[in-house]
């Protein structure tokens, strides 16, 4: 089937079988491999890409479904080579030690952080539960979400002021 | 892990849907929010040879709310998270948002559905659960017209239904809360976000002495389908008090016969499922009381 | 110029939070072939047919191969440290007419993508005439031997004895039995196992990507498989998503892409997936102890003694490691006048047990810390009191603990075990919680345990420096990363032992291309060993670009002064040269500026330390959380102490896994795994873990020159421990016993209810 959609800013047309998975179909026909595949089945959040801006699993997206939608993976976050808030945070905070994981996250916090909303720290682990990490414990990807969290609110001008 | 192939199609209207199902049968699977089958799919625990994606079909969406009946209507293929934001959810049915908090997490809620999940019929399902003790009903449709029945009719088992091949879940219809009313769910998870060991639900009207004089619960994940409770129910007529509370949840001790699995004892859910029952009266019946007194 | 000792940021990090990692799976050379395993439904099974007709007749699929199609390779795996008290059994890397655990493979597919090959792995049919599956290591070893031709299931006995050993319980006026229990854990790196392989038909070298702890034990490995010389094939390990031990040795599926890349001529990628991950690469834990501690009434340590159970599984990939390091690591940081321990090793029909994180150290550590708790509760006396009264003493060092090691006694260098303890004891409020406090439903108590860890201390790694055209010095070393940022500490290193900016540094590891020799990455060794190796390098690497210099300038190498990057000639500043201009000469030269160096262990390191926990209980529904928890932790020279705490934290956090969340459950009649999905195996998730406060004591190693120590296992070694021990505080009032992993509510549910409430 022929589908065409929005992948990081650029449409794509492309031809692929029905039963190919979004992640794989980003993965192995356009390249961009930060999307990871590391459970398959909806739990590790690793392939956590944004549809339309919301986070969804692109491993339980068919890439046939991704018709007509605005697709953004992590390799789109950053504009220009300017890392994102998110990014620069995880950098500094040590929030990654393999980086398997870390796409999935970085895609989770960037949607958090467009949201524009206060978390608290537990707000901000429920909110990340739907990825696993192995290497890290969480705490400084907490740190990291919080941090980032901060400073788009402290330069943002749409954020709310609560 | 990846499934096996399949032929898709991207239905436009209800009616292509209908069609389609009762020309291929069994053959066929709906494809809602994808966050029950895709996994089954990738997995090869289903294989069917054709799926059917629902996803744009606009006359499952949206949602709206009659004086006259008092009756939510809510299309089957509203998203978890919508049940979070929407007004008219959190005005006429708000149980079905403290419900979604509770589902798996944040990009499973942008996906999953409201007819999915109650489609799907997992036993530890959340929606399921509520829209029992809520009394709703499910608008199924086929080629031979639209009927509709109650929730509790619906499920036949672990992951069955009596939902036939040819049948689509459309909307479901969620009676609003009488006055005087209060509801809760609660549940016991070992992570966020996980199926729980078990939960419970409940509906309490009470009176002007704040006595409780109608009441519906429902209990998930300790039986092969969220179950209600009906021996619950009339037992907290008049109730009014934790150990009545405590008392009427008890009646779950006959009621149910939890399996013992990889997480937990079947002794352990059953007394899990009395506790969170006890729990979650006592939260309604707070509210009922609270409501009652913001309208005195 | 004092990165020693910096939170510096890592140099990795860029390329990964931007998704331009290079992870095994993603590389996909033009023309590559997938596989898919068809693996073994049964636990323990006689093969009767394999069909592959219907496969092979599948439209792109390239071929199916079974034992008999892949004969020149269906020899056994090379047995990973050899022992000569095991009876070692490795699997060929596809099963010959038995299968021994649930996913050993039986044939494998190659096919034009993943998809195809999955399905035509689905329509291979397999005969199968179950047997019966030993899945009790108890009961395993006098049971009818899984092997064919072996006469027993017991793999190997290890036995341990200082002192008078067993024997001297006799001489205590007080012994405390203990049966403990851990549950089957699979380590779970976030990247599946995995393997590209490239054959070059015109050269006949493979290359080969893996994400492996070790290329050239890999490359070993693999020539002696395929029967090439070493030097035909080069083994990179890119970015790696974990590791963890899992990826120590080679598998199956490794043996079956690179002979079959060489067969086809075509690159051959197997990208192993989630269910594979639990059902084929190696598990841990899954031990069971009966232990005695005799103590006198004073609480003074008479005699520690452990008999217990390793249920390997169906292979012994890496030996015995895993019972042994077990075996050694129980004493700890205690005195300890006696002590036996006797493993046995038994062979069962499941997965093979390897290295994961620890690879015995937190079992060890479990054993002696619930025997000092079970000790102090028969007593009568406080749980921090006996643990006092037993650690050794800064007067005791250097302690020889009898564990004969390169034949003499272990020996631990100095430490102020106590101070360390005592930091924690007052840091997680132990006064407070240790009379069990309640909260509404919930009921607070507080565990302390302490560990040593064992890190490094065997063979050897290099580093090779070598000044690059741009005038940047590449360190290659045999050691690779899979996540733990060497190439940020190594440089930190490189940079202070060479008095040059950090930025001047590019660490290359994992690839056999990049340096001659190494062993690779586990037992908490890089630090220790390519640390070390890159500090001794320096010296001769700045006199080989010195006698360079000197040269071009045709002065002595003495008269030139080495300052930041720039050689000049001492008191005539105008002729220097920068390095990148030194490097651009020597190319001009056709000079290669190049100094390897290889650092042998002496010994290993033991660093020790205290993690100490609140848990709260609700006594409604036996949820537990950890409120707080606090650990100290002597990691002896820090090189990156912001690395430390990620490895730290990190591993604590797998040790709460193991205490609170994770066990393969094997049903014991069929030996089917149960809850082989990360749906209901349960990995720590950000919701349930706690925020740590980490302070590190340094106390620098005396068996090598930088004071280094490993860092990355003491974190999964005592949460087992502290947790357990803080739950029963916490449920003082019923008694219960957390001597079984993991601790579950409903476990906890269960003692109360059969215990009744007092």
């Amino acid at each position: 089937m022929t589908v065409e959609f929005e992948v990081n800013g650029h449409m794509v047309t492309i031809d692929v079988p029905e039963h190919w998975l979004l992640a794989d179909v980003l993965r192995n026909q356009m390249d961009f491999t930060g999307v990871h595949l590391a459970c398959e089945y909806g739990v590790c959040g690793a392939c956590t890409v944004l549809m339309d801006g919301e986070p969804v699993r692109s491993c339980l997206t068919l890439a046939v479904q991704a018709a007509g939608r605005r697709i953004t993976t992590v390799e789109g976050l950053a504009s220009e080579g300017q890392l994102n808030v998110v990014q620069q945070a995880f950098i500094e905070h040590h929030a990654l030690q393999c980086g398997f994981c870390t796409p999935g996250f970085v895609v989770t916090a960037s949607y958090l952080v467009n949201q524009n909303r206060e978390m608290t720290r537990e707000q901000i682990r429920e909110a990340l539960s739907g990825n696993l990490c192995r290497c890290t414990g969480y705490q400084k990807i907490v740190d990291a979400v919080e941090e980032a969290l901060r400073r788009h609110q402290a330069t943002d001008p749409t954020a709310e002021d609560n | 892990m990846k499934p096996a192939p399949f032929n898709y199609l991207r239905a436009a209207t209800v009616d292509e849907v209908l069609q389609k199902l009762q020309e291929w049968g069994e053959e066929a699977k709906v494809l809602a929010g994808g966050q029950s089958l895709m996994p089954l799919l990738n997995m090869r625990l289903a294989q069917p040879r054709y799926i059917i994606d629902v996803n744009g079909l606009a006359e499952m969406t949206g949602m709206n709310w009659c004086p006259e009946t008092q009756t939510l209507t809510v299309g089957a293929l509203t998203r978890h998270r919508e049940l979070l934001q929407h007004p008219l959810i959190e005005t006429h049915a708000p149980l079905l948002r403290e419900a979604a908090h509770f589902i798996g997490h944040l990009a499973i809620r942008s996906r999953g559905t409201l007819g999915g999940s109650i489609a799907h019929a997992d036993p530890a399902a959340e929606l399921p659960l509520v829209v029992i003790a809520l009394g709703g009903t499910l608008v199924i449709q086929s080629l031979t017209g639209e009927h509709s029945i109650p929730i509790e009719e619906f499920f036949l088992g672990y992951y069955m239904t009596i939902l036939k091949p040819d049948e689509l879940i459309t909307a479901v219809k969620i009676p609003g809360l009488a006055n005087n009313t209060g509801y809760a769910i609660t549940e016991f998870a070992r992570r966020h976000g996980d199926f729980a060991l078990a939960s419970a639900a409940a509906v309490v009207t009470v009176d002007e002495r704040g006595t409780i004089i109608k009441a519906r619960c429902a209990v998930g994940g300790v039986a092969p389908q969220a179950i209600r409770c009906p021996a619950v129910d009339v037992s907290l007529s008049g109730a009014r008090s934790p150990g009545d509370f405590a008392q009427a949840a008890r009646q779950l001790e006959n009621m149910i016969e939890p399996p013992d699995d990889v997480q937990a004892s079947g002794e352990y859910r059953r007394y899990l499922a009395v506790e969170l029952m006890s729990q979650a009266i006592g939260v309604a019946y707070a509210r009922a009381v609270a409501t009652k007194e913001a309208r005195a | 110029m004092g990165y020693i000792g910096q939170r510096m940021t890592r140099v990795e990090d860029e390329r990964l939070v931007t998704g331009k990692g290079r992870y095994v799976s993603d590389i996909t050379p033009p023309g590559t072939l997938h596989l898919a395993i068809v693996r073994s439904l049964h636990a323990h099974a006689k093969i009767t047919g394999l069909e592959f007709e219907a496969a092979r007749n599948l439209a792109g699929v390239v071929g199916v191969y079974g034992p008999k199609d892949l004969e020149p390779i269906m020899r056994p795996l090379p047995k990973g440290m050899p022992d000569p008290r095991l009876r070692a059994q490795m699997p060929t890397p596809l099963a010959i007419d038995r299968v021994h655990y649930v996913g050993e493979p039986v044939a494998v597919v190659v096919a034009e993508n993943r998809y195809i090959a999955e399905d035509a792995a689905q329509l291979v049919e397999v005969g199968y005439e179950p047997l019966l599956a030993i899945t009790d290591p108890v009961e395993g070893e006098h049971a009818p031997p899984i092997h064919l031709g072996s006469q027993s299931n017991l793999a190997a006995e290890v036995h341990y004895m200082v002192g008078s050993g067993a024997a001297a319980l006799s001489g205590a006026d007080h012994v405390v039995e203990v049966t403990l229990r851990l549950g089957r854990v699979v380590g779970h790196p976030m990247e599946p196992r995995g393997i590209v392989a490239i054959f070059n038909p015109d050269t006949k070298s493979l290359l080969v990507y893996a994400g492996t702890q070790g290329v050239h034990g890999f490359r070993h490995s693999l020539a002696e498989m395929l029967q090439m010389p070493d030097n035909r094939i080069r083994v990179v390990a890119p970015d790696t998503g974990g590791g963890f031990g899992l990826k120590t040795r080679i598998y199956a599926e490794d043996v079956l892409a690179a002979y079959l890349a060489v067969q086809l001529k075509r690159p051959i990628k197997w990208a192993g997936d989630r269910r594979e991950e639990f059902m084929s690469t190696n598990q841990e834990r899954d031990q069971v102890h009966y232990a005695k501690i005799g103590v006198k009434s004073s609480g003074e340590i008479v005699a520690v003694v452990d008999h217990f159970f390793q249920d390997q599984g169906a292979y012994t990939p890496s030996g015995i490691i895993v019972p042994d390091t077990t075996a050694i690591c129980i004493m700890g940081p205690y005195r300890v006048p006696h002590f036996e321990a006797v493993g046995k090793v038994v062979y069962t029909n499941k997965v093979s047990v390897g290295p994961y994180r620890g690879a015995g150290r937190p079992q060890g550590t479990f054993v002696m810390e619930r025997l000092l708790d079970h000790a102090a509760d028969a007593l009568g006396m406080d749980r921090v009191q006996i643990r006092r009264i037993n650690l050794l003493t800064p007067d005791q060092f250097p302690y020889h603990n009898g564990i004969p090691a390169r034949g003499a006694s272990m020996t631990l260098p100095y430490g102020e075990y106590q101070k360390t303890m005592d930091q924690v004891v007052a840091a997680i409020d132990y006064d407070t919680f240790r009379n069990p406090v309640q909260k509404g439903d919930w009921k607070l108590g507080v565990g302390v345990a302490n560990y040593l860890e064992m890190s490094g201390g065997f063979g050897f790694e290099g580093a090779k420096m070598r000044l690059l055209e741009d005038g940047r010095i590449e360190i290659a070393t045999g050691s690779s990363s899979q996540g733990q940022g060497h190439r940020t500490a190594i440089a930190q290193v490189a940079a202070d032992r060479l008095n040059l900016p950090f930025e001047q540094f590019v660490v290359v590891e994992g690839d056999t291309d990049a340096i001659e020799r190494g062993i690779g990455t586990f037992g908490s060794r890089t630090m220790m060993m390519t640390g070390n190796a890159t500090a001794q390098a320096a010296p001769g690497f700045r006199k080989r670009l010195l006698e360079y210099a000197a040269q071009i300038f045709e002065a002595a190498p003495e008269d030139l002064h080495w300052d930041l990057g720039r050689i000049s000639v001492t008191g005539v500043p105008t002729r220097s040269l920068s390095l990148a201009e030194l490097a651009h000469h020597a190319a001009s030269e056709n000079v290669t500026l190049e100094v390897a160096a290889y650092f042998d262990a002496v010994g290993p390191a033991f660093g020790m330390g205290t993690h100490g926990v609140v848990v709260a209980i609700n006594v409604k529904t036996w949820a537990i959380e950890i409120r707080d928890y606090r650990i100290c932790h002597d990691g002896g020279v820090l090189v990156n102490p912001l690395l430390v705490e990620g490895q730290t934290i990190g591993g604590t956090v797998q040790g709460i896994g193991t205490a609170l969340f994770e066990s393969l459950i094997i049903d014991p009649e069929s030996g089917q795994p149960l809850n082989a999905t990360f749906l209901d195996y349960l990995l720590p998730a950000a919701g349930e873990m706690p925020d740590f406060k980490v302070t590190e004591v340094e106390y620098p190693d005396p068996t090598n020159p930088e004071g280094f120590k490993g860092v990355a296992e003491g974190g999964i070694m005592p949460p087992m421990a502290a947790i357990c021990a803080a739950v029963e505080n916490a449920l003082r009032p019923w008694s219960i016993h957390a001597d079984t992993l993991p601790v579950t509510p409903s476990d906890l549910f269960y003692q109360v209810a059969k215990g009744g409430i007092q």
